[in-house]
């Protein structure tokens, strides 16, 4: 297959997505919140079965995929703390940001006493797998409440509740990847040192996210709009990944100040969310491509270390989340499972990690995140639906389709 | 492009966008500075997003002076290019090239679907005398202003009078050609309904299969004349046919695929148009066939033969602020300045008789025709322009003749890039002057479809 077929092929999956991702019809039946049947499909195309497609060839077409992560990022960005209800509270905000950081902390520490004993080769790296995967881990899907929501007619506080936490997250894995291609001296500014190249990241983003805010005015035309925000987005993008700094979360940040600062946060959301679903499929799919395990019993040893320092930290956090918020109180200890779903944002930065540290360390991480993935999607979901059941928001079996017929009413 | 629209900002907003441009360029020169990645694919990626901040801003910014769009998207790209600020490398220019194929993809798909039946047949008369005049007079006027500079060409000289003609006459094929992608790209921007505008559009999109038959047929017959042992083949023309039945057949292919596809479906249309572009792009050089008069056939049967015509232009207008800018920016930054700087003397005197002769060839085609005395005027301001067709016939010409190509090739370019500044500044003066770029109110045109 030439590379120019895959693009096509990608297109074409891209096109198709448009139809099924994050539409009307996905969330609300077709398809996984994860989407990780999409990262499956990559690997049975990929080198490890079917080999229809090679690694090189992905290798070939590697600044499309990352014109496409950093685009997912950015539209991610754009979405930052914002849900179907509207703008997450800034004090639940701020109140959602430790189960990310607390989470990365556990995995980060967990990672980093384990190695020694289950992966001593990678020890050399150690600082940065630990951050990567700290940063792939620490993240819960909302797509999963969204799921919820729509294809069995869930609501109420506990599940308002759980969505804001999750919206809120994206952030900490952001920061997380600020700090990791800071300190991994990659950086051809390495010279200011990794707070220098953290600082001159979170700046780029801000400024070109700030920039964007004011070039686009106080009217808001769509047709123009589209060339500034792909120009200043390609040119933060070009301008990071030249110097070696974390594009994606130059992107991020473009998004988020943008909305944040932009009079025109709902129009510039309805511009960029439609372009997520085209973007994604693809990236997932190459997701599963470039899967390869490093060492199959070294990374499946890694990922047990990684899950239980997940799911640990989420079950102790949804115990203190049950013991001191009211609308929690009722949804009992499977709360904390309930939040292990990740997706999308987990495999992009587990690619963005496998694309830029080459070799053992990137398989590795790229790898746990699939895992990751598919752990969250088999535990995630039915303890979700458990602990909303519990608290009164999720009808029982029987009544659930009448259920999701009104809310899709 | 947002020239009927035109922001009116104050001095603030002019002071943000000068601020804005100023950055873009300042975070692209560091970037530079500190690495050495020029032709890597994420430095090619900064040159997209500098070409199109840049080029929006400095468009909206120069909007006061009247240039149009399209030469501030040439400035920038001079400006950043390997020439001035080296901003952008040559292999970076050279990797976003083949972008630039799915670009010319769409700008003749527009061109296509922007040639009305009933506006052929209203204009007929005028098309006929200046396809006629505009090309056996350009070509003749300009092969003998060729031989007559010849003294200052230095590949032209001392190789005897059979030469001479020969190189000459493909020096008159050159002449002829315009630029479909230039006058697009000013009416997009001007939004202009009247004669001018319809002519311009219609003689440029028609003269260009002319173009091609005869720069085939010139290349041709002069070979015997400019190559030593060099034969006339009947294989050319055979090959020319091939060409253009292939490219006409192809692009009605196309253009049924884009009809049924806007019928049935319509949904995702501009991710399917970026896939069409690529893959007919890449199928159509496989098969050697001219991707302009496939896309313009595929373009034209979708709006004369279907009632999707009006779908297609929408979508292909939406992704126009886009595909201009990185199109025109990167054929600024491939303008070859020291080349232009050693060839100046003979590249201005082509130039200007170039002008000249497109002038009077105008006042007789239209004195013919017995046209409006608006388009007796300006006609000929919109045939000024060359770009991409142009740089194609002066590669196929470098290919064809080895001994001289390259040199030849090289003087071409100076030429062309003086009519690619020029000529949009002309044609739109024109409009402008006639007013014809305000004929049209702007929502006419505009559209609120998202792009996906």
């Amino acid at each position: 297959m030439s590379s120019l077929l895959l693009l096509m092929v990608l297109l074409l999956v891209a096109y198709f997505g448009s139809f099924l991702v994050g539409g009307e019809r996905s969330v609300s039946g077709v398809g996984l919140p994860s989407s990780v049947e999409w990262v499956v499909l990559g690997v049975i195309v990929g080198p490890q079965a079917l080999g229809v497609v090679s690694t090189s060839l992905v290798d070939a077409v590697h600044s499309v995929v990352t014109v496409a992560l950093a685009w997912l990022m950015l539209t991610a960005g754009v979405q930052y703390a914002a849900t179907s209800r509207g703008r997450v509270r800034f004090s639940r905000l701020v109140g959602s940001l430790p189960w990310a950081l607390a989470t990365a902390g556990a995995v980060f520490a967990a990672v980093w006493f384990a190695l020694p004993r289950i992966a001593p080769e990678l020890v050399q790296n150690r600082l940065v797998l630990c951050l990567a995967l700290a940063a792939v881990s620490c993240e819960t899907t909302h797509h999963v409440m969204r799921w919820v929501r729509e294809r069995y007619g869930a609501s109420g506080p506990l599940l308002d509740l759980v969505e804001d936490i999750a919206a809120a997250e994206d952030l900490v894995p952001m920061g997380l990847l600020v700090a990791l291609f800071a300190l991994a001296r990659g950086a051809k500014i390495v010279v200011l040192g990794p707070a220098g190249v953290a600082g001159v990241t979170v700046t780029l983003g801000v400024v070109l996210g700030g920039i964007c805010a004011l070039l686009l005015g106080r009217e808001f035309r769509l047709r123009e709009s589209w060339g500034t925000v792909l120009g200043i987005s390609l040119l933060g993008i070009g301008v990071s990944a030249t110097l070696g700094l974390a594009y994606v979360a130059v992107s991020f940040l473009i998004g988020a100040v943008l909305v944040g600062l932009s009079r025109h946060a709902g129009e510039i959301r309805a511009m960029l969310q439609p372009t997520e679903r085209g973007a994604l499929l693809p990236v997932l799919i190459v997701c599963g491509v470039r899967i390869e395990p490093h060492e199959v019993t070294h990374t499946a040893a890694i990922f047990a270390v990684v899950l239980a320092a997940r799911i640990v930290t989420k079950v102790i956090l949804a115990r203190l989340l049950v013991i001191f918020e009211p609308d929690a109180r009722a949804a009992g200890g499977a709360l904390g499972f309930g939040m292990l779903s990740c997706g999308s944002l987990t495999m992009c930065i587990g690619l963005v990690c496998a694309l830029t540290f080459r070799g053992a360390v990137g398989d590795t991480v790229l790898a746990v995140s699939a895992a990751l993935c598919v752990a969250g999607e088999l535990l995630g979901p039915p303890a979700l639906r458990t602990s909303l059941r519990r608290a009164g928001e999720l009808p029982e079996p029987a009544a659930q389709p009448a259920a999701a017929k009104e809310v899709a009413q | 492009m947002s020239a009927a629209h035109t922001r009116r900002g104050g001095v603030l907003t002019r002071g943000i966008q000068v601020c804005a441009l100023v950055t873009a360029f300042l975070l692209l020169w560091a970037s530079v500075r500190l690495t050495s990645t020029a032709g890597s694919n994420v430095a090619s990626v900064a040159a997209i997003g500098l070409f199109l901040v840049g080029g929006t801003l400095a468009s909206e910014l120069l909007e006061p002076l009247r240039i149009p769009h399209l030469t501030a998207y040439l400035a920038v790209g001079v400006v950043a290019g390997p020439y001035v600020l080296c901003l952008v490398r040559q292999p970076t220019v050279e990797s976003l090239l083949p972008a630039n194929g799915l670009a010319l993809a769409l700008i003749a798909l527009a061109g296509g679907a922007e040639l009305r039946l009933d506006m052929l047949k209203k204009s007929v008369r005028s098309l006929v005398w200046a396809t006629a005049t505009q090309c056996l007079l350009v070509l003749v006027v300009m092969s003998v202003v060729f031989a007559a500079i010849s003294p200052l060409v230095p590949f032209a000289r001392g190789n005897g009078w059979s030469f001479l003609v020969g190189v000459s006459l493909i020096e008159g094929v050159m002449g002829i050609t315009r630029s479909p992608a230039a006058a697009l790209g000013i009416l997009s921007q001007t939004r202009a309904q009247g004669p001018i505008a319809k002519f311009t559009l219609a003689f440029v999109m028609l003269s260009d299969v002319v173009v091609i038959v005869l720069a085939a047929t010139v290349i041709a017959l002069t070979k015997p004349l400019v190559e030593a042992g060099g034969t006339f083949s009947m294989a050319e023309i055979d090959h020319l046919g091939r060409e253009i039945i292939g490219s006409i057949a192809l692009g009605t292919t196309l253009g049924l695929l884009i009809v049924a596809y806007l019928k049935f479906v319509r949904k995702s249309f501009i991710v399917v148009l970026v896939a069409l572009g690529f893959g007919f792009t890449d199928v159509i050089q496989y098969l050697q066939f001219e991707p302009l008069l496939t896309f313009l056939m595929a373009g034209f049967l979708v709006q004369n033969l279907s009632k999707q015509g009006d779908a297609l232009l929408h979508a292909v207008e939406d992704m126009g602020s886009v595909v201009y800018v990185v199109f025109f920016a990167t054929a600024g930054a491939d303008l070859d300045l020291p080349l232009l700087r050693r060839l100046w003397p003979a590249a201005l005197l082509l130039f200007l008789s170039r002008l000249v002769v497109t002038w009077g060839a105008n006042r007789a085609s239209t004195r013919l025709a017995k046209d409006p005395p608006a388009l007796r005027k300006w006609g000929w301001s919109g045939l000024v322009s060359q770009a991409g067709v142009a740089l194609g016939i002066a590669a196929t010409i470098e290919r064809a003749n080895p001994s001289f190509g390259a040199a030849f090739k090289a003087l071409a370019v100076a030429t062309i890039a003086m009519n690619e500044l020029a000529g949009p500044i002309l044609f739109k003066a024109a409009l402008d002057t006639t007013g014809e770029s305000s004929s049209a109110p702007p929502a006419s045109r505009a559209t609120s479809m998202p792009p996906s």
